[in-house]
């Protein structure tokens, strides 16, 4: 019998590396992904660079179930998420002149226990949201679709384009009942110019972002139920029914650009890019009225690196993003005018409070990997890594501020087993709050007491996190068609030291091609 | 060449870096104020206005200030916004005497307010804030529940009513006394905020008006209620928000003859003098309180025939309802009771303001849009006498004087 399992055992081993010779593997796909440094930048036309060293076209689909739950969370977050994702990408050659890539991710879930804002981004951002101080569930959809193209080398360059599209819906199934859908886009041309080992890039784009509340509802009776604007921190204003004929529309358009060089040579190769974004965003209700508006400056580098070293691959990365916003907030009157039959409304704006919220953020991280490869693919991995992140929220005329910043500090490492068959990873890291320090000029409010003070225990956590997953690939081969399938169970653990905890666990399905 | 390269690129990474920080300091300023209080010529002997609290109320914060002797309220680091600025005190008789120099002829005190509301502050200067002297009354609009409490499966909203409250330690006699509610049209049809550009100055406008029986006298004691109710009975089973209602002193008779509203017999009419609504089937002969607002209203005396006053169509019509015409200093008391809405920083429009400043000098309104929260608005209490008799804030200004809840029940008022 355990002869029996044994040569069983042999030949699936044979089989299966047999097949990894072939065709597409997890090992394959994740060396692949390590070695393409271009992909981390914004450039298309660097989707030229990592493809011409490689004939491989790749893809991989899967299907991703997970659960989220604990007490370590913010308000405006939720207690629970449970979410459902397809995702599938291919990177493939078209014809003799053009590289491509294309991806498709759609995920949905529910979010329960969640309240104060009915928005999607709440968080760090516009200051002008809203949403109700009932907890409720909320369901989220969206669509993203992403494309890039790149041409072969002519002469010196390479030019390239990438299109992102986003559609996305959240809806709130408690009374009042909102709705939220958005529309996100984003062109991306751009082009490299390569000389010898040298090459430099760059890429501009343009993104439009349309996120739009409108159509509050109600099931059941209950007017006295109050419906939040918030301006910035603390202040937020609540009124009964306020949910009534309610809408709000952000518009943000944003302009970027990135320069990216590039050095390659046998041993070491290396892409290093440097952003930056302006973004503005318009803030619209009724008769467009304008509580306010948001302005954004973003500047980003990220240096990645490679060098090789026989069977052992060195990855360096760092990246550094620095954020800052500012609203404008506006004091406005509706003016009613009368013509005779006709009656005119509009508003006025009386007054502008010239940067009143101000949002400045960074955030870097520093990554360190040792990869272990085997011909083409990867066997194992071993990392380091360390986060550093510093926010300041503040609101003036009266000043009120949240100041908080952490960092992390992780290792992970990853082993193909069974001729790579069974994969075990794992990471583990320690957070440590550096500052957490919330100063409001009145602590009173609603949304302080609400929001703000509860938000303080997320942010004064120490924590440790685990996560864990595992991973099984199998060749099957369905209505003749063979690939190799996996699946993947994961989990998270974290523990703060204050009592609080996150878990996670999933469980994914899916196919590389 | 390469090394060319790699001088683009960092001439092309500096230049993109240097494409623009925010500059955070670029804000708005606070600025400094100066409130100057402004005293009537009657109060011509008065000298030390110094000691003078006045209020600032903005959508974000109350700040209270202090005037020096010569009336000068100074506000340092002042956040530009849009303030309502108030300020009320109490004159004694003896004081009013020392004041003017003139006699009383009698024990009534008088009281000293003042309002700008709306003021838009964005940059450093002085405010006049005229002072305005008045009689300070004794019944006054202690309470009105214009409201109704929406429920599942029920549309009950004939609880409404109005409370007359006898704020002085004296007795008074309510006979001939006159409820006026002001029109509620959502489409203003006088004009009267801003003051200067009233359509019609110092006159107000009614939809209805009813009188307290004059035939008998009406003694309302110190501290006492005066209810006036729609329909006097126990409407306490309908939902947790209505009450017994069925000792009220005067009720507005429903004479509609299509589903009219019950009415209780063993409780005296209060007149119907005016209603705009006089449709020969279906006349609101009930006191028309509009859930929501705008609902303000007055109660005043005159001892002309009321019924003779001026009717009069909205400013620029020829046709449609007609107001009763009111002269605005014959208002004993006034409450200006506005639509809530989020849109506007005060919670309300002002512009929808139907009274005149020696009226009432703010206004209120149910915290609801809709109005159907059960809400009652209610003026606060301000002490306690050692007789057990509460004294209700009088400031001739309902921003401060009243506020909104929805558990209060009829002829009782809050603590302190």
């Amino acid at each position: 019998m355990t002869r029996s399992i044994s040569l069983f055992y042999i030949g699936l081993c044979t089989a299966a590396a047999a097949w990894s010779q072939t065709q597409m593997t997890a090992q394959r796909y994740m060396l692949a992904d390590e070695q393409q440094l271009w992909n981390s930048s914004m450039n298309a036309a660097g989707l030229a660079h990592d493809m011409a060293d490689s004939t491989d076209n790749r893809g991989v689909a899967y299907f991703d179930l997970s659960h989220r739950s604990g007490d370590y969370h913010r308000v405006q977050e939720g207690s629970q998420l449970n979410q459902l994702r397809f995702f599938t990408e291919r990177y493939q050659t078209i014809g003799k002149h053009l590289y491509g890539y294309g991806s498709f991710d759609f995920d949905m879930g529910r979010t329960k226990g969640r309240a104060w804002s009915d928005v999607l981004r709440s968080y760090d951002s516009n200051p002008f949201i809203s949403g109700s101080s009932v907890f409720g569930k909320y369901d989220h959809q969206n669509f993203t679709l992403k494309a890039k193209l790149a041409s072969i080398r002519l002469g010196h360059f390479n030019y390239g384009a990438a299109l992102s599209y986003k559609v996305g819906d959240l809806s709130r199934l408690r009374d009042p009942r909102s709705r939220v859908r958005l529309t996100d886009y984003q062109l991306t041309p751009s082009a490299t110019y390569t000389t010898g080992a040298h090459t430099i890039g760059l890429a501009v784009w343009y993104h439009r972002y349309k996120e739009k509340l409108a159509g509050l509802t109600t099931v059941q009776e209950a007017p006295d139920l109050k419906y939040y604007e918030m301006s910035g921190l603390e202040y937020a204003r609540g009124t009964a029914g306020g949910y009534n004929g309610y809408w709000r529309e952000y518009v943000h358009h944003e302009l970027g650009t990135e320069v990216s060089y590039a050095f390659k040579t046998e041993p070491f190769s290396s892409v290093n890019n440097l952003s930056f974004r302006r973004g503005s965003e318009d803030i619209l209700g009724q008769y467009k009225y304008e509580p306010g508006h948001w302005y954004t400056n973003n500047f980003g580098f990220a240096t990645h690196n490679r060098i090789s070293q026989g069977a052992l691959l060195h990855s360096i990365d760092a990246r550094i993003n620095y954020e800052e916003g500012y609203a404008d907030q506006y004091n406005q009157e509706l003016i009613t005018v009368k013509d005779g039959a006709y009656t005119t409304q509009y508003w006025h704006n009386k007054m502008t409070y010239r940067k009143r919220y101000q949002l400045q953020k960074l955030d870097a991280d520093i990554h360190y990997r040792l990869s272990f490869t085997d011909d083409d693919k990867l066997a194992g991995y071993a990392g380091l890594g360390y986060e550093l992140q510093h926010v300041s929220n503040k609101h003036l005329l009266a000043t009120s501020q949240l100041e908080r910043s952490g960092s992390t500090a992780s290792v992970e490492g990853g082993w193909g087993f069974f001729d790579k068959r069974l994969w075990l990873k794992g990471d583990a890291r320690y957070h440590w709050h550096h500052q957490a320090d919330l100063a409001l000029s009145n602590a009173t409010t609603d949304y302080a007491v609400n929001v703000l003070l509860p938000d303080m225990n997320y942010y004064q956590a120490n924590y440790w996190q685990v996560h864990l997953e595992l991973m099984y690939q199998q060749p099957l081969t369905i209505k003749g068609q063979s690939n190799l399938w996996f699946a993947k169970l994961y989990g998270n653990y974290l523990h703060t030291d204050n009592s609080l905890c996150g878990k996670t666990a999933g469980l994914t399905i899916g196919l590389y091609y | 060449m390469h090394m060319k390269i790699r001088n683009i690129a960092i001439l092309l990474m500096t230049t993109t870096l240097l494409a623009g920080c925010m500059d955070m300091d670029d804000t708005t300023p606070p600025v400094n104020t100066t409130i100057q209080l402004v005293k009537p010529e009657v109060l011509s002997n008065m000298t030390d206005l110094s000691g003078i609290i006045v209020t600032l109320t903005s959508d974000i914060d109350v700040i209270q200030a202090t005037s020096d002797a010569s009336g000068k309220v100074e506000l340092q680091e002042l956040a530009p916004n849009t303030y309502d600025i108030s300020l009320s005190f109490e004159l004694s008789h003896e004081a009013y005497e020392q004041y003017t120099g003139q006699t009383v002829g009698g024990t009534m005190d008088f009281i000293v307010t003042a309002a700008l509301n709306q003021q838009v502050i964005t940059e450093d200067g002085t405010i006049q804030l005229p002072l305005m002297l008045s009689p300070k009354e004794t019944l006054i609009i202690g309470k009105v529940y214009p409201s109704w409490k929406k429920v599942t499966g029920s549309t009950f909203n004939t609880g409404r009513y109005v409370e007359l409250y006898n704020n002085s330690d004296e007795e008074v006699d309510a006979a001939g006394l006159y409820l006026g509610l002001l029109d509620s049209d959502s489409s203003l049809p006088f004009k009267v905020y801003p003051y200067e550009e009233a359509d019609t100055p110092d006159t107000l406008h009614m939809k209805q008006v009813f009188q307290i029986p004059a035939d008998e006298p009406v003694i309302v004691k110190p501290g006492g209620t005066l209810l006036i109710v729609n329909s006097a009975f126990d409407h306490s089973s309908q939902n947790d928000w209505e009450r017994d209602l069925s000792g009220a002193d005067f009720e507005a008779k429903d004479k509609s003859t299509t589903s009219p509203m019950p009415n209780n017999d063993n409780v005296p009419a209060i007149n119907l003098i005016f209603t705009t609504y006089n449709d020969v089937k279906s006349p609101i002969t009930y006191m028309n309180l509009v859930q929501g607002g705008p609902t303000s209203l007055v109660i005043f005396r005159s001892d002309e025939d009321v019924s003779q006053w001026p009717q009069v169509y909205a400013t620029g019509k020829t046709t449609g309802r007609l107001y009763m015409t009111v002269p605005a200093n014959c208002v004993i008391d006034g409450v200006e009771i506005l639509k809530h809405s989020s849109k506007f920083e005060a919670g309300a429009d002002i512009n929808a303001k139907r009274l005149f400043q020696q009226n009432d000098a703010g206004f209120t309104f149910v915290g609801s849009a809709s109005g159907n929260a059960g809400e009652r608005l209610v003026r606060k209490t301000v002490a306690i006498m050692p007789d057990g008799r509460k004294v209700l804030q009088d400031t001739n200004n309902s921003t401060n004087d009243f506020i909104c809840t929805d558990t209060i029940s009829p002829r009782n008022y809050l603590e302190p």
